[in-house]
Parts: structure tokens; sequence; C-alpha cells
């Protein structure tokens, strides 16, 4: 209670219109965690050897969720293990006792090679299944990523939305002495370097079914977007021309990419095809106009401008052309990026030498902060069901990756080690 | 140690490159770049071997987030535009660097900024256009590296180079 109180009182004083009211966009349980109880599975024959790893990628995915918190085993008065997976019912008052919302059972077997996850998830209060059982399979050197699934899939069936602990992260790191593109598990596992060129790599972007990555790279000379495919080891350059690009997003819907680009001695906004034809020019102002991010529905880009002396963040209408300035506090606003449900922007305000992070409504301007701290907290990222921020941290003294909810719970660092990491963009679902 | 040994093997296995395959668009992964150019990590001087060392050049800094010239700088591009005339077919390339404050991609802007404000400079002084380039290293390009304004002074800044 007291620390709601704080966040209104911040939000106030930061400058809530007339309005006083403090929401952000947080479904499902409210901010209370559901309890889920998880049974080690059962095992058809081969699968014996995968039930504990299974078992631990399944919790902590579902930890990570932010939506469940999972029970001890120790306090069961039922079996630890699923026994019976198609049982009809299940003694629901003992699950109930011990404080589970949610009880998780399920089997593995092992089918033609493939390791195949079967389960069942129960709301205990109401002693009912919740949605018909079903099973997720994958070669077994991906369990992991099968057990995200899982747990991904309950997560939706509880809540309403789907959990992002199948995701991944790209980002960047100086960690070999040079900037290059990482990718990472949403949890932060896993980490792996994905370009190598010796250059300075930025801004990674995922391509709506996250197949491809663009990126920024001085790989050429000069500074251009770049496109790099999954299962291609070459990046193809989006535009080829004469003029230095800063940075390219792609849209949500129609394959168009947004462009920060440089020409006739000025930096603005420009659209185009994926393959890399139907040029168009957003933006005409003789200020600099940058970092581009796309409404979910893409008919709104967001950006930075300075044309009034300084970065601020607008809104520029796709279908009217129209050009809206929405901050008018603090005197250096950047980084914009739209929540996936288009009820927020993200963006990073200076103050002082640092950057905290704030959110605005896009119809209101109501502004709301998120990470505030001494040091500088930069490159906000949605994930895709719309419940955390993964951002850059100077904390620490170096530039760490971290995630926070949208209601500031769960604040977690995700790098560490790992050079300065900067620039994470959350990719979208992966299947 | 068995079940270890599963671990460990289902790490190794996840943790190489490219498993590709498998189903869906996502499940495939990244492959990553093999190192294969030297590099441009001393991306300051590409060219080198140049007659005119770019020592003679003198680079011109500005204030925090603006690319206006002041006084001093215009009395060094003043100078830079005499070493052009004086060496008429030293073509130089002009560029344009931040602080570490800031977005990294406004300043890739900005940077490009104070490139093209010293390039428009230096024409007025007489200096053929089609002598000059322009490029913005952003902050990506210190020359200083610290938190404090005597660094970011540093940094915020035109380099001249021969090409």
């Amino acid at each position: 209670m007291k620390r709601l109180v704080w966040w209104v009182a911040l939000g106030m004083a930061f400058g809530a219109q007339a309005e006083d009211r403090f929401h952000v966009d947080v479904q499902g349980s409210g901010g209370r965690d559901y309890q889920v109880a998880v049974q080690r599975f059962d095992a058809g024959e081969g699968a014996a050897e995968f039930v504990e790893l299974f078992y631990g990628e399944l919790t902590a995915a579902l930890e990570f969720s932010s939506v469940f918190k999972v029970v001890d085993p120790e306090a069961f008065l039922e079996p630890i293990k699923t026994l019976d997976l198609d049982a009809s019912i299940i003694p629901c008052d003992n699950w109930h006792a011990i404080g589970a919302d949610a009880l998780l059972e399920g089997r593995l077997e092992l089918v033609r090679g493939r390791l195949r996850a079967r389960f069942r998830v129960w709301d205990v209060l109401r002693c009912q299944r919740q949605g018909s059982g079903r099973y997720f399979d994958d070669i077994p050197e991906r369990l992991p990523l099968l057990a995200r699934r899982v747990a991904d899939e309950i997560v939706e069936r509880f809540s309403g939305r789907r959990g992002v602990a199948g995701t991944q992260i790209a980002f960047v790191s100086d960690l070999s002495g040079n900037k290059e593109l990482y990718l990472m598990e949403a949890d932060g596992s896993n980490r792996r370097r994905v370009t190598g060129n010796g250059s300075v790599n930025l801004f990674p972007a995922w391509s709506p079914d996250g197949s491809k990555l663009l990126y920024t790279s001085l790989r050429s000379g000069a500074f251009d977007v770049w496109t790099l495919s999954r299962g291609k080891g070459d990046s193809e350059q989006v535009l080829r021309n004469a003029h230095h690009k800063y940075r390219g997003v792609w849209a949500p819907h129609n394959g168009k990419i947004a462009l920060t680009m440089h020409q006739d001695e000025n930096t603005d906004l420009f659209s185009v095809n994926s393959n890399g034809r139907g040029l168009q020019r957003l933006t005409t102002s003789r200020f600099i106009e940058s970092s581009p991010t796309w409404s979910p529905d893409g008919r709104r880009i967001a950006f930075v401008s300075d044309r009034t002396g300084s970065p601020q963040i607008y809104v520029k209408d796709l279908e009217s052309g129209e050009e809206r300035r929405l901050t008018y506090r603090g005197s250096y606003n950047a980084s914009p990026a739209w929540s996936p449900s288009g009820g927020w922007i993200a963006f990073a305000a200076q103050t002082g030498s640092n950057f905290d992070l704030y959110l605005i409504d896009p119809e209101t301007g109501y502004t709301t902060p998120i990470v505030v701290h001494p040091r500088s907290d930069e490159d906000p990222t949605w994930s895709p069901d719309g419940r955390k921020i993964a951002f850059s941290s100077s904390r620490r003294g170096r530039k760490e990756l971290y995630q926070i909810d949208l209601d500031g719970r769960n604040l977690r660092r995700v790098t560490g080690d790992f050079g300065n990491c900067t620039n994470p963009a959350w990719s979208p679902w992966l299947d | 140690m068995f079940k270890r040994l599963i671990a460990v093997t289902f790490l190794a296995v996840t943790l190489s490159c490219a498993t590709g395959g498998g189903s869906g668009s996502g499940s495939g992964d990244f492959k990553p770049e093999a190192r294969s150019d030297p590099g441009l990590g001393d991306y300051g001087s590409r060219s080198g071997g140049a007659e005119v060392s770019s020592k003679r050049f003198r680079s011109i800094y500005f204030e925090f987030d603006d690319s206006a010239l002041e006084r001093q700088a215009k009395k060094e591009l003043k100078h830079n535009a005499q070493v052009l005339r004086e060496r008429s077919k030293v073509r130089v390339e002009i560029q344009g660097n931040c602080d570490e404050r800031g977005s990294g991609e406004y300043n890739l802007a900005l940077g490009m900024r104070r490139a093209e404000a010293a390039k428009r400079y230096l024409v007025d002084l007489g200096v053929r256009s089609s002598r000059i380039d322009v490029i913005s290293f952003g902050e990506e390009n210190p020359v200083v590296r610290g938190r404090s304004e005597a660094a970011w002074a540093k940094n915020r800044r035109d380099d001249f180079l021969v090409r």
C-alpha cells in the first residue's frame, strides 16, 4: 500500500494532468500471483531420464511468468509425481488445502524419437480442468524450449495472455571488444553471438514472425541497416543507396520497414518494403527525426524530433500525415517503444546526465515513471505479452540488461559479466 | 552422475551453433557469423598511407546537444581550409562524434549534423564540396572514456582525416 502511494505521488509530482488515477496495463490476477502445484511428470518408456530436467525447466518458466508462484512439493499432500494422467477426477481438496490455485500434471513420452509432453491443468478452487488436455513435442535436445512452451500455455489459460518464457531477446554487447549482436532466451540463459564482423553493430529489431533481425552496422564502412535471417549466415542490406541509415524497424503487419535515413543534409524517417522497394519519405522537417516505433495497428509511428530545440517524442498518423507532440516535460525524451496493446509508449527521459524510464499514454499524455534510479536506465523494449519491459541499466557500473514487470514488481538482472549490454529487443512469440 | 551427464549433454547441444531444422519459423537459430573481416576496429583511419598527415588538421569541439560552431571551432576550420588549399589533391573526411550521454540513435544523427556544419563552413571558405565527405560515428567512437564533463567535452567533436 505504501509502495502504491509512493508511485501515485511520483506520478502526480511528475504532473498527471487533471487525472490523479494510477493505472497500469496489468490484467489477470490483479497483481496477485497464482499458486501452481506442479507434479513431476509421469514417464513413458525411454522418457524417465528427462523427468527431472523437464520439471526444473517447467517450474523456472512458470516462475518467470510473473503470473505464477510454484508451490513447494514438500507441502504436497498428494504424490509429487503424476500417477495417472487420464484419471477423470482429482482430489481438489488436498490441493486447495496447501494453497494451490492450480495443479499441473502430465506425462512425458518418447514417440518416434521426439519427446512429447502431455499435460492437464486444473483450476483447483472450481475443481475443473482449464482447457482440454493437449501435448507439445520436440526433439529431446530442445527440452528447455518444450518446457517453456508448456509453461506459456498454462499462463495463457489462467491469465488470458500467453507467457513469454519461450521467447528470445536480441541485444548488443561489447564482450568481444567491439559491439556485436547476441541472442539469449527471455530469462537470460543460453547467450550466443550472432554477428561477427568486427565492426560496430547496433539496434536489433525483430520481424513480426521472429525469423529475421534488422540491425545497424558500420560493417560496410558507413552506418547502414542490414537483415539477418535465421538459418542464413550472410546479412543483406535492406536498401542499397548512398545514404547513411541509422536504424530500421519492422511494421507489425504489412512488411514495411521504417528507416532513419540521412538524406539532403538532414536525418528523417522513411518507410520501405522489406524487399527494398517503394521508398517513401515520412517526415520533412529540417530537424532531426529518428527512433521510429510503430503502433500495434501499424497506423501510427512515434518518433523523436528535436524541432523545438531538444529531443522530444512525437506521434505521426500515417493516414492523415498529422504529427503531434507527445512529451512536454523534461528537456530530452528519447527511445520510444510502443506497447503491444497500444496503450502505452515507454521512453527514456533524461534527468541530469542519466535517463529514467517512463510510460506515456499516447491518447492523453498521462505519464508515469516505471524505472527511476540515480544511474542510467535506457533502451526499453516490451515483451510480446506486454507484461514486462527489458532495458539497459548502468546501476552496477557496466551496462547490463534488466527486466521489470509493468507494475514495478520482479525487477531482475538478466545479464552479468557479459561486457556492456545495450539495445535489447524482445522477440515476438516464435511459433 | 548419469543425470548430470544428460544435463551437460543437453546444455552442450543447446549451446552449440545452429541446430537448424525443426518446426516453425522461430525454432532454427541464427548462424553466428564467422569472423571474416579483419574488422573495422580502427575505423578512425581506414585509408592510411596518405601523404598529408591527418595531424595537420585540427579537430573542433561542440557544446552538449549542439552543432553550432563556436568561435574557436571557426578558427580551427579556417586553419583546416588553409591546409586543404595548400594540398589541393587531398580529400578530407569529416567525422562527427558525440559524448556517450543520450540516445545512441539520436547521437548518430547529431554527429552527422556536426560534420555537416563543419563541411558547410569549409565550403563557405572556398573548399570544393566534392573534396569533403561526411560521416557520423555518434557516440560509438570516443577518444576518452569516462563519466565526467572533461571526458565528454573531448568526445563532442569533429575529426578531420585524409582520405
